[in-house]
Parts: C-alpha cells; structure tokens; sequence
C-alpha cells in the first residue's frame, strides 16, 4: 500500500498551518495595529515637545523676544531635524511671526500637521502648526515591528520545528521501525527483534506487537505441525484423495491417488480431473459441478457410487466414490476419496457364482427328494405306519423349507449380481392387488386371518415387473399372515401421494421390536429369532423385497407400534400416462 | 578649543618666567565687567589678558561676575569694584559718583546708533516714525535704545511707541515680522545678522558718534598701580597676541581714554531716557 500522507506530513501540517494562521494573524492584525498605536503614539510625543516648549514661547512673546523665540524653534528643528519639517507660530492677531523666510514644506505621504494653541490659563498667545515628517520613526517602529513579527515567527518556527524533530524521534521513527519488523513477519520472518523502545504508548505497541508475533509464532508451528500430522496420515492413507477446485482443476492428489492411477501428483496437478474418468462419466461431470455451483445441491454429494476410473496407462477399472464439498473463502473446493475395488468386485463375482453354482447343484437332488417323497406320501397310495407317515411329512416340510431357502438364496445372488432382468409393463393396482390377495387367502387360511382390502380402488398403474413385484407382495402378505394374531383380518389399503402410489398392508402382530428395526432389511433378520421356528421363513424376504423395489425406482419402509400394530409399504412411481 | 590651547601655551610659559621677576608686587584689586554676555563667555575673553597684566606688573586683577546690568551698574555706583569696563553712559554715572576714572579705550572706532526699518517700508524719513512701534534691546542700552531715543526726541522732537525686545536680534526679527515699524540697534549687531534678515532690512537714520566702552579706575586705587596696569594693557596692544586678545573686548586699537571723551554725551541728556 502506498502512502499518499504519512504519520510526518500529518505532524507537519499543524505546524505548517499554525505558522501559516500566525503569520497571517501578525501581519493582518497586530501589524496594521502597532503601526497605528506608534503613530498615535508619535502625534502625542510631539504634542509633549510642543507643550514643554509652550511655556518658554509664551515667555518670549511676552517678552517681544524674537531672537530667543527663533532660536528656541531653530533649534528645536535642529534638534528634531529628522521630524520638524516646518514650524509655523502665528501671534494672538494671527500675524506670522515665525518663519520669515521659509516656506512650507511639500506634502507627502508621511507628513503630520499638528496643529497647537499656545495658551495659558484660558489666554490664548500663539497658534502654532507643526508639519512633522514621521518617516523615520515609521521606519524605526515598521523595523522593530517587523522584527518582532520576525523574531515571533522564527520562535514559533523553531518551536514547531523542534517538536516536529522531536514527534520524529519519539512517533515516526519507532513506528517506521516496527513497520520494517512488521514487514519482515509478512515475509514469514518472525525471528526479527523488534526495537527497544521508551515506555511511552508506541512502546506498548511494540510489545503487543511482540507478543502477537510469539502467539502468531506458536500458532503457525502448531498450524504447521498439524499439517503435517494430517499430511501423514493422507500419505499413508491406501485410498486415493483427489480435491478439485470448481472448474475441476485437481488442487491435491495424495500417494494412494499416485498409486490407484499410476500418475504422480505433478503429472496432475493443475489439470483438469476428467482426465480421471471415464468418457461418459467426464461428459456429465462440468454439469454436476455447474448445477452445485447454482444450487448447492447435488444427488452425487455425500453419497457412496460406483463407477469406473481410468488409470495413467488408460486402463478402466471400479471405484467407490464418496464427493464432498467445502466452500472456504468464496471459493468451492471437492474432495473425492476413491477407492480401487477390482478385487472386491471380483470376490463378490466369485461369491455369487458360488451361490448360484452350490444353490443349483442343491436344488436339483433336492427336487428329486421331494418328487420322491410326495409320490411316496401321496401318489402310491400306501398304508404306511403312523410312525413313518409322521416322519415322511417332518422330511417332506424340511425340504420344502430347503427349497424355499435356497430360491431364496438364488434370488439375492442375482439381484446382488445383476442377473436378473425385469420385464416391465404397466399394471393396473387395482385387479393387481386382489389378484395378490386371492392367491395368498389360503396361507391366511392357515394363519387363521384373511386378507381385507379396506380402500383399494384407484386407477393407477405402475410400470414394473409383474411377477416381481407379486413376489414383494406375497413376501409382505405373508409375513403380516405370520404375525397377526387369529381371527384378526390384515388389512390392505392403497394411498397416492406426490405421484407416487403406495400399498401398505397393515396387521395387528405384536409389532416389531426397537432393536430390530434398523437391521429388519438386512439379510436373515427376523424380529424374534426365536420365534422363527413357530413363523417359519428364511430371513431373506424383506432384504429381496427391498432390492426388487429399489430396482423399480421405488422405496419400502414400516411404520409400526410395539404391541399393537405394523404396516408394512412401498411405493412406485404412476406411470398414468395414457 | 585645540586652538585655545596652542594660542595659550605660550602665553603660559611666558607668565611662568616673569612671575619670579616680579613677585615684589603681591597688589589684589577686583574688577568688574557689564555684563553683555554671558558671564563665561566674559571670563574666557578677559581671564587672559588678566593673566597677561598680572605677569607684567606682578598685580592681581580678580574677576567679579553681576548677573544683570543693573546689577553691575547698582555695584558700580556703590564703587564695589577696583576696576570696571562699562559702557559711556555707566562711565558718566559712576565718574560723577565715586570718581571711577577712563583709562583706555578704543581708539579705532566710535560708538553710533542706527534706525532700521523693512527694505520694502515706506518710510523714508525719521518723522514719519512719529507715534509708530519701534524696538529696541533693552531701555537703557547705549547704543541702540539711549542714543536713538535722545536722537529722536532731541534732534526729530517726534515720539515713538517703545518695545523692548531683550536683544538686538529681536530688534530685527521684530522689524522683520512687522511687529514694529523699525529698530534700535547699532551698526556692529547689524552686521552679523543672518544674510536673509540684513538683506530685509534697511537703515533708515545713523546718531551722532560717541566714544566706547572705557576701562575705568577707582580713585581710591594707586596711581602707581593704575598707571602699571594701563601700561601693560598698552604694551599688550603693541603685541600680535595681545592685540587678537584685546580685540574681543572688544578693543581693536587700544589707547588713552579720559573723561572729555565722553563730555559729549552730557549733552544728550542721556538721564531722561534711563529707565531706573
């Protein structure tokens, strides 16, 4: 910053302005003023002359002494001749009788006519004019006056002067000191010393100066040894840790980053990140950051995706993103953490076929038992011993609980693999849920209930996978058949919200308990193990139903109250457009 | 002052030798002169031929000052001084009265008294000065008041208005200014006005001449003594210094004075016109 005025022009301009209003003050105003006393002053010591000679004139026009009378007045202007230009004394009739020969002196400028009766005790003897010529004794008062006009001045400027020096010494120099330390600490200097200097306000600035400059000190090797610290641990972090500026320049680009993409941080820095990704992905990505930039909202922020990266040697491989963004100063910085997750998608495949390979080769024997065991319970028409039946239908039970279990099975390996593909088409709610009720009335049946639709009619209609979606409903119907006490109906009923339908099937069970509610959609939950045996089910139900919805665009959820009731729902988008 | 002192020194050396010569005469008279000017001014000019007659007769001559004239003439007339320089008339009075007798005089010049009016007036003659203003120094000055006003009433029978104006300059400045139609004065005082006031000026009517101031002896002092004395102021005449010392009594020509020098001035009847 440059300075236009600084701390010395702004103490030297009261100065210079005080001798400025000083020197127009003299020479305004006590100078015309003084000048116009000394004149005064002068009419009034010449009428004293005039009136210490009165009595000696009076005398000698008493006398008829002329003589004496023209030597007191000759030698009056002799010694006044500097001043007596001219005396004129006119006797009591008016008749001039000194001068003789002289004549009246020009006018000028400088010349006071002063005009004295010569009288005594109310007895006028003379008049007499003198023309006195003030010049030299106006110079000799202009002199002193403008001596002490000058010697005033040259005192208040030597004043002015010293206390300006001394403002310098004890204000202007110690700050521009501190100024040179100051500069140093903005240069990242702090080891500067700062001057010593007098007990007076700029010394406490100059030790609040120093203590700020201790704390500042302390402040920055914490700062620094915190950066460190965290530097560490993003050194030695395996996931990669890119931050990108709003444009998408990469501003950071950690070792695991330098290991995931094979690139080094130098080669990346200052570039733009969709050198990172994949074509289609980098095509949208100016888009999220644009629309974040308008909004700050985005679908992508905060959450956990998938998608593929490209590495140095342009190879595509899965990643796990999580995005988020920090605005500091104005301006927006993101950080994503990635990581490579190769290897777990390759377990994960392995898994499923695994499943898939294990399931299948189970289910077929098992098929074939159950084949077997229904035309020995009921197509042969045997006589078989109670003993035998009994045991024939605990085997006959367990296989059909094998053969569920294992679909089920099946069914979350393809859902989880992706395997499975939905054929969608448009379905009316309405028939859709008595068709859902009828073919589940039996298993109510034998739960003692049944299934009351209390407000199913609506138009709407859903686009989504028909058999699907039937499988979610008998899941629910099912379960809300297990729990609900006998001879208490579950009810169906459809609610449209928001463009959005939703189903929800209502019993009144015991509830679910606090304690199972966050995990009711994870794989082999139910909410009382233990009462697993007298319900039946695998556990696999509500986590298949759950990722059948999210398929089909939809949400599931429950509401319930322990000891009393709980309605099970999802919901899918109408699609009502014809 | 510087040309006092080298005039004076050998005058100085001179008494030194003859004092021892003629210290046999121890004699001490007093002496009084009128007053004309100032009483320093009168001792700077007599104290040297003082001097001058002590170391040529061995006789002291003591100076004694009067304030005024008529203090000296009071003095004169009650024969306080030994020796006394006074003017005609004073010498006529104190002849008469305690028999102060003329010893030297000046003989190079007589004393007179003139008329003077403005260059530009219009009187010419004495007459027309009848019943008119006209100054005069002092009422009994010799010269200018006492032989002017005796002229005039004697010789002209006319009677002026008289203004005493203290000094002979005034005489002509009064003139000058108009105060008066003319003046008393004498021909001396004339001369040494400024150029400007003799240039305005006019002398209307000169008096009939009379002898001047006379140095005058008591008759109680010795005759041997007197005679020592007008002796030494005679040789003191014969001298170059002497002569530029006398000439500021003033005695330009110094020599014998008797009392018929100043008969003439009986005539005059100088008394009518003295102011007491």
């Amino acid at each position: 910053m440059s300075i236009k005025f600084g701390i010395r022009e702004k103490l030297l301009a009261p100065l210079i302005i005080g001798l400025a209003v000083i020197i127009c003050i003299l020479f305004l105003f006590v100078q015309p003023t003084q000048f116009k006393k000394a004149k005064q002053q002068f009419i009034e010591s010449q009428t004293n002359i005039i009136k210490t000679l009165s009595p000696s004139i009076i005398s000698n026009i008493l006398a008829n002494d002329l003589a004496e009378l023209h030597r007191i007045f000759e030698n009056s202007q002799l010694i006044h001749k500097d001043e007596w230009l001219y005396i004129k004394l006119l006797d009591q009739e008016k008749k001039q009788i000194y001068p003789i020969f002289t004549s009246k002196p020009e006018t000028s400028d400088t010349l006071i006519k002063i005009n004295f009766t010569i009288e005594e005790n109310l007895e006028v003897f003379g008049y007499l004019t003198l023309h006195t010529d003030w010049k030299k004794t106006k110079e000799k008062e202009l002199k002193s006056i403008r001596e002490i006009n000058f010697s005033s001045i040259l005192l208040f400027f030597l004043i002015a002067f010293t206390s300006f020096i001394l403002q310098t010494k004890w204000i202007y120099t110690p700050i521009l000191k501190l100024k040179e330390v100051t500069s140093q600490f903005s240069l990242g200097n702090y080891s500067e010393n700062l001057p010593t200097i007098t007990q007076d306000e700029v010394g406490l600035l100059s030790s609040s100066i120093e203590q700020m400059r201790d704390k500042i000190q302390n402040t920055m090797n914490e700062l620094i040894d915190g950066e460190q610290k965290q530097r560490a641990i993003l050194d030695s972090v395996p996931d990669a840790i890119i931050t990108i500026d709003d444009k998408g320049i990469i501003q950071s680009f950690n070792p695991g980053a330098e290991n995931t993409f094979h690139y080094m941080a130098s080669e990346v820095i200052e570039k733009n990140v969709t050198k990172l990704m994949t074509p289609e992905f980098a095509a949208h990505h100016d888009d999220y950051i644009q629309n974040y930039k308008m909004t700050h909202k985005s679908q992508i922020i905060g959450l956990q995706r998938e998608l593929y990266g490209v590495t140095k040697y342009g190879e595509q491989f899965p990643i796990e993103l999580t995005i988020n963004a920090k605005t500091i100063k104005g301006k927006t910085l993101f950080t994503g953490v990635l990581r490579d997750i190769t290897e777990r998608k390759k377990v994960d495949r392995l898994k499923s076929e695994f499943v898939s390979t294990v399931s299948h080769e189970l289910r077929t024997p098992l098929t074939a038992i159950k084949g077997s065991l229904d035309i020995i319970t009921n197509g042969l028409n045997l006589e078989l011993p109670e003993q035998a039946s009994s045991m024939l239908d605990v085997a006959s039970r367990n296989v059909e609980r094998l053969l569920t279990l294992i679909n089920d099975i099946l069914d979350v390996s393809k859902l989880e693999s992706g395997e499975i593909n939905f054929l969608l088409e448009d379905i009316k709610i309405n028939s859709f849920i008595e068709d859902c009720i009828e073919l589940n009335q039996e298993y109510a049946k034998k739960h003692k209930t049944k299934f009351v639709c209390t407000q199913c009619e609506n138009d709407a209609v859903v686009n989504a996978d028909k058999d699907r979606l039937t499988q979610v409903m008998s899941n629910l119907l099912s379960n809300a058949a297990k729990y609900s006490p006998s001879d208490v109906p579950v009810e169906i009923f459809t609610t449209i919200h928001a463009k959005k339908l939703r189903i929800n099937i209502k019993d009144y069970g015991p509830g679910i308990p606090e304690e199972f509610q966050s995990v009711l959609f994870e794989k082999f939950t139910q909410s009382d193990s233990g009462d697993t045996r007298k319900v039946g089910g695998t556990g696999l139900g509500l986590s298949i139903s759950k990722m059948i919805i999210e398929k089909l665009g939809g949400s599931i959820g429950f509401d319930t109250i322990v000891g009393k009731e709980t309605t099970f729902y999802f919901e899918l988008p109408i699609n009502n457009e014809q | 002052m510087y040309k006092t002192t080298i005039f004076l020194l050998p005058v100085f050396l001179l008494s030194l030798f003859s004092l021892h010569a003629q210290a046999e005469n121890k004699a001490v008279y007093t002496i009084g002169i009128v007053p004309q000017f100032e009483i320093r001014h009168i001792r700077k000019i007599w104290n040297p031929i003082l001097n001058e007659i002590k170391r040529s007769t061995g006789i002291t001559l003591k100076l004694v000052g009067s304030p005024t004239i008529p203090d000296f003439e009071n003095e004169v007339l009650a024969g306080n001084f030994d020796f006394a320089y006074m003017n005609p008339y004073q010498i006529l009075l104190a002849q008469k009265s305690q028999g102060y007798t003329p010893i030297v005089r000046d003989n190079g010049r007589k004393l007179h008294g003139i008329i003077t009016v403005r260059k530009d007036s219009n009187i010419t003659s004495v007459k027309e000065l009848d019943g008119k203003k006209v100054a005069f120094p002092s009422p009994n000055a010799l010269g200018a008041s006492l032989l002017v006003r005796a002229d005039l009433q004697n010789t002209y029978d006319i009677k002026v208005q008289p203004v005493y104006v203290k000094t002979h300059s005034s005489v002509y400045l009064n003139v000058v200014v108009k105060q008066t139609t003319a003046g008393g004065a004498v021909q001396k005082t004339l001369n040494q006005q400024k150029e400007n006031i003799k240039a305005a000026l006019r002398v209307l009517h000169r008096t009939p001449k009379v002898a001047p101031h006379p140095l005058a002896a008591h008759s109680r002092i010795p005759t041997s003594d007197v005679k020592k004395i007008k002796q030494a102021l005679l040789e003191l005449g014969e001298n170059k210094i002497g002569k530029s010392l006398l000439a500021k009594i003033p005695m330009k020509k110094i020599g014998d004075a008797s009392m018929e020098d100043y008969f003439p001035l009986y005539k005059l009847n100088l008394e009518k016109f003295i102011s007491k």
